[in-house]
């Protein structure tokens, strides 16, 4: 049997030794590896061959000249040279380092974000034919993406042209009630039509995906599950399929297993746990009702602006081909403006985040370049500081590529080592960032330090000891091997050298305030948001929880609304509770839905009422939130158990009738049917868009006595105390025993994702301008130290002949001042052509505010001074004679 | 003279044809780097010794020949060494350098 290492040897000796011996050599080897693993066995063996062909490699590879061995071997005497050199002056490599870790380590940090997030394929078959269908409709839908009908679903899969296959699934995620052995859970669940899953190319880890047939009305009720909700209600169990579970969607119902996720499946951030099959009875589709998200797989080679004049070709065909609901006209339906909106799914998926992102990667560039700025300084002082080393090498024969090689290894292993501890440092912020990020912030579970992420560290840190690294190798060009012959004392400045010195200083200046800037900016933002008017007070002290009531446990639909109301009555006997509310969707959840409503008295001259939203709510919703009454009256359990058709409605919408909020009382409000409720009350604005956003138009209906979904809200100053919770649980249970407390937050936990975007810009600007603070104190402190240093014989002149102190501090104080003073007319100026770009992220802060502006500036000016002084200080102390002494 | 350069071999370079001499017709690389092992006492590396071997064969001190690929050696032929008529002048020259260095010396290194 031939030596497991053979092939290496052969090509090793092939590739080594002269012809003549070769084979000889090869047949040398073998004959007596087979003595050698005889005698001692086969791995031995091995060892022993490799020995020997080391050892012929050896003794032949001088023989060949500028071999490979040689150029390492060089190359590592030169980087042990290197570090021996760097290793003198373990203050001037420390600070080099240091300084790259951090901007190299901010930079990581955010462009792992940024890989993650924006640059990372989704985790789909050819994820790049993958489409998210909208429409435009400006008419009825207020933003980008209006939603898909039945009408328009059933239009394009049929007649499209381009696509592969289009699925739908309900625009939101439910709440489904699931019951096993005879326990009622609440589970997320998502509608979707058979295509939905195979568009994204799942493949199943159990049993099927929904197939053709199971989505039509009257189909066998099918359910898929999540790997998570099989692992976890199922114990991953492999006889799934085929049982059968109770699902309360829209009644509780059997419904049989027929397949498993993958584990690694999720869309859209979700927690989605059962898929269950969106019926659509293609009968009965409208061309009119905006429900339902569209995702399509591209035939191969299709554009976006095909796929968009497909869709333009087929929207006439839509109400060819279904009906409008009734008392809508073919000349309304077109005022709507219906255009198509495709889009790839990554950047639906993405959504707003992606600008803010790379501005912020933008930003914390700016870091980075400021160390740069910072090492470029220090080599510059270091390379003069070693003009007669390398003029002494220079002159023992040492050529200057040579020379120019070794300066480039120094800054190349500067740059290596910084970005190595920046990746343990953006390990670090990556970890916090993670525990901060946004839920806007989709596909956090992606952000992490990985190969590409590594790549790009990699490239940043050659590329940049590389470029920093050149500045001192063009420097060693000047050289001169004369300068031996200045007897000890250094030559005397060039102007040149101060002038790129103080260029660097003035830059680094300027980068701090554009940094010092942006973040205060976005404090202010934060500031801002957090002193405007939600619709509520104290939200911390605000529990929330979901509650449902299934037909399982209360079948007569008149009982559920007596039991949430009981539910709520003996919440409000839980010591410490201050009041106790209602609603079905909760403020800033994205979920309340939107639909047309007008008010009778006043109709829009169009026709179509504008969309407004509408919030089912309960007794007590106003009070417990702390949203002022602004007249008439709040909505009683009476309203809702009696279906009594009134509303209260936003002050917002008021005021869009009438000047006086009041005036509004006593008039009708509703939708497109002819069902109007009176108004008996107006009531503060609520931004359930966002803080950030403006507060919409808000209808507040008493919840029909259908609904078996509500979300209590809780005020306490107990809030977040132990027990608390428990105590609640203890009240709903002493109704029902059966009921489950799901999604327990606090209105402070809602609030406080509604701000994580700024929040999250915020902590990373603030990190970055600490970070840059800190590198421009470095920057402007080591350039005068220095100056200071190298007039110190100068100083000690001037003193001598009857300076005084203070004149010596002047001296040096004006010069930092001068500086300071150019870098912060410059930042100015940046930062009023920067900012705008981010105008996006602000909110009540214009992106030039002159306050943000003034106070940044002077902070900034006040500690560079202070930088300035120290040295100038220390220069103003020097004893004449002490200076007159020094040799620099 | 034996060299070109007149200059006495290096120990190594004597110590590899006296291997040569040894093996007479089976010299060739494994063997020689056994004899020298066995009879120095000491591991000297493969890569020294054969590209000793070629340096003398370029020094025209040795000649080479390969002999008939054989199964056991992986369908791979020896390299035959033979110390050619100046090979064998060059071990003496040396021998006699260091033998007239030698004299008057024996009652310090004492006889061989």
């Amino acid at each position: 049997m031939p030596p497991v290492l053979w092939p290496f040897v052969h090509f090793a000796l092939i590739h080594y030794l002269p012809e003549r011996c070769r084979t000889a050599t090869l047949g040398d080897l073998r004959e007596d590896y087979d003595k050698q693993r005889a005698a001692h066995g086969r791995w031995r063996a091995e060892l022993w061959l490799l020995r020997e062909a080391l050892s012929l490699v050896a003794a032949y590879r001088p023989g060949r000249r500028r071999s490979l061995g040689n150029a390492i071997e060089r190359l590592w005497r030169d980087a042990r040279y290197a570090a021996r050199g760097l290793g003198r002056s373990p203050g001037f490599a420390a600070t080099a380092v240091l300084t790259l870790a951090l901007g190299i380590g901010s930079t990581t940090a955010i462009f792992s974000v940024v890989y993650g997030v924006l640059l990372k394929p989704l985790p789909f078959h050819e994820p790049d034919r993958l489409v998210a269908l909208y429409h435009l409709a400006p008419g009825v839908h207020p933003d980008s993406k209006a939603p898909q009908t039945g009408a328009s679903y059933f239009t394009y899969r049929e007649r499209g042209q381009v696509f592969e296959d289009i699925g739908l699934s309900y625009w939101e995620v439910l709440n489904a009630s699931v019951v096993r052995n005879g326990e009622p859970e609440q589970v997320e669940s998502l509608s979707i039509t058979d295509g939905f899953l195979s568009v994204l190319g799942v493949r199943p880890v159990l049993g099927r995906l929904f197939e053709k047939g199971d989505d039509l009305p009257g189909a066998p009720n099918r359910v898929v599950l999540s790997h998570g909700y099989w692992q976890r209600a199922f114990g991953g169990s492999s006889d799934v399929v085929g049982q059968s579970v109770v699902i309360g969607e829209p009644e509780p119902a059997p419904y049989e297993i027929v397949g498993v996720l993958p584990a690694a499946f999720k869309f859209r951030d979700t927690d989605v746990q059962v898929y269950l099959p969106l019926k659509l009875d293609r009968a009965r589709a409208n061309a009119v009702g905006l429900a339902y998200r569209g995702i399509a797989r591209l035939k191969p080679g299709v554009s976006l602006d095909e796929a968009s004049a497909d869709i333009t070709r087929m929207i006439p065909l839509t109400i060819k081909q279904f009906p409008l609901p009734p008392g809508v006209t073919q000349e309304m339906w077109d005022d709507i403006g219906w255009a198509p909106n495709v889009m790839k799914l990554s950047d639906d998926l993405i959504g707003e985040m992606s600008r803010p992102l790379w501005i912020l990667l933008g930003i914390v560039g700016f870091v980075l370049l400021m160390a740069w700025t910072n090492v470029v300084n220090l080599l510059l002082i270091r390379a003069e500081g070693r003009h007669r080393e390398l003029a002494v090498r220079m002159a023992l024969g040492a050529s200057r590529a040579r020379i120019a090689g070794n300066l480039l290894l120094e800054s190349l292993m500067l740059g290596v080592a910084g970005g190595g501890l920046g990746v343990l440092f953006a390990a670090g912020c990556i970890a916090v960032l993670r525990r901060l990020a946004p839920t806007a912030l989709p596909r956090v579970e992606d952000i992490g330090i990985n190969g590409p992420v590594l790549l790009g560290t990699l490239t940043i840190s050659v590329v940049s000891s590389l470029v920093f690294g050149l500045i001192p190798v063009l420097r060693s060009r000047t050289l001169n091997p004369d300068v031996l012959k200045e007897a000890g004392r250094s030559s005397t400045d060039a102007p040149a050298r101060h002038r790129t010195r103080n260029v660097l200083v003035v830059a680094q200046v300027a980068l701090a305030l554009v940094l010092l800037v942006v973040s205060g900016l976005m404090a202010r933002t934060f500031v801002t948001l957090r002193q405007i008017q939600p619709g509520y007070v104290r939200p911390a002290e605000v529990q929330t929880f979901g509650i449902a009531l299934p037909a399982s446990l209360i079948p007569q639909r008149p009982q559920v609304a007596r039991t949430f109301q009981e539910i709520a009555e003996r919440l409000a006997n839980v010591p410490g509770v201050v009041s106790v509310g209602l609603t079905r969707d909760l403020l800033m959840s994205g979920s309340t839905p939107a639909g047309p409503a007008d008010v009778r008295e006043r109709p829009t001259a169009s026709g179509l009422p504008p969309s407004r939203k509408l919030r089912l709510i309960g007794a007590g919703y106003f009070e417990t939130m702390g949203n002022p009454l602004v007249a008439g009256r709040a909505i009683t359990w009476t309203d809702v158990h009696q279906r009594a058709r009134v509303a209260v409605i936003s002050e917002n919408l008021a005021r869009a009738y009438w000047e006086d909020p009041r005036q509004a009382i006593g008039h009708h409000i509703g939708g497109g049917d002819d069902t109007f409720s009176e108004i008996v009350g107006v009531v503060g604005n609520e931004r359930d868009d966002g803080l950030n956003q403006p507060a919409p138009t808000v209808v507040f209906a008493p919840m029909a006595l259908a609904i078996r979904n509500m979300t209590y809200l809780v005020r306490s100053s107990r809030v977040g105390a132990p027990g608390f919770v428990r105590e609640l649980q203890q009240a709903v249970w002493s109704v029902n025993r059966n009921v489950p407390l799901a999604r327990i937050r606090t209105l402070g936990d809602i609030q406080a994702r509604s701000m994580s975007q700024t929040s999250f810009a915020m902590v990373i600007l603030a990190i970055s301008a600490g970070g840059a603070l800190v590198l421009a104190l470095v920057g402007i402190y080591g350039v005068v130290s220095y100056i200071v240093t190298e007039r110190t014989h100068e100083v000690g002149i001037r003193m001598a002949l009857g300076a005084q102190m203070g004149d010596v501090r002047r001296l040096f104080l004006s010069h930092g001042l001068a500086l300071t003073l150019v870098g912060l007319v410059l930042g100015i100026g940046a930062a009023a052509l920067f900012t705008p770009i981010m105008s996006a992220m602000l909110f009540g802060v214009s992106p030039t505010d002159p306050l943000t502006y003034a106070t940044v500036a002077i902070a900034l000016g006040a500690v560079t001074l202070l930088a300035t002084y120290l040295p100038a200080r220390r220069a103003s102390q020097v004893e004449p004679v002490t200076a007159l002494r020094s040799r620099t | 003279m034996p060299n070109d350069n007149d200059a006495p071999l290096g120990e190594f370079e004597v110590i590899v044809l006296m291997a040569a001499l040894h093996l007479g017709r089976q010299a060739y690389g494994s063997a020689m780097l056994d004899e020298i092992e066995a009879r120095t006492g000491r591991r000297v590396s493969r890569g020294s010794v054969y590209i000793t071997l070629d340096r003398l064969e370029d020094k025209g001190l040795l000649e080479s020949r390969l002999e008939e690929a054989s199964q056991k050696r992986g369908g791979r032929p020896k390299r035959l060494f033979r110390v050619t008529g100046a090979g064998l002048k060059a071990v003496k020259h040396s021998l006699s350098v260091l033998a007239r260095m030698h004299k008057g010396l024996e009652p310090l290194l004492g006889d061989f």
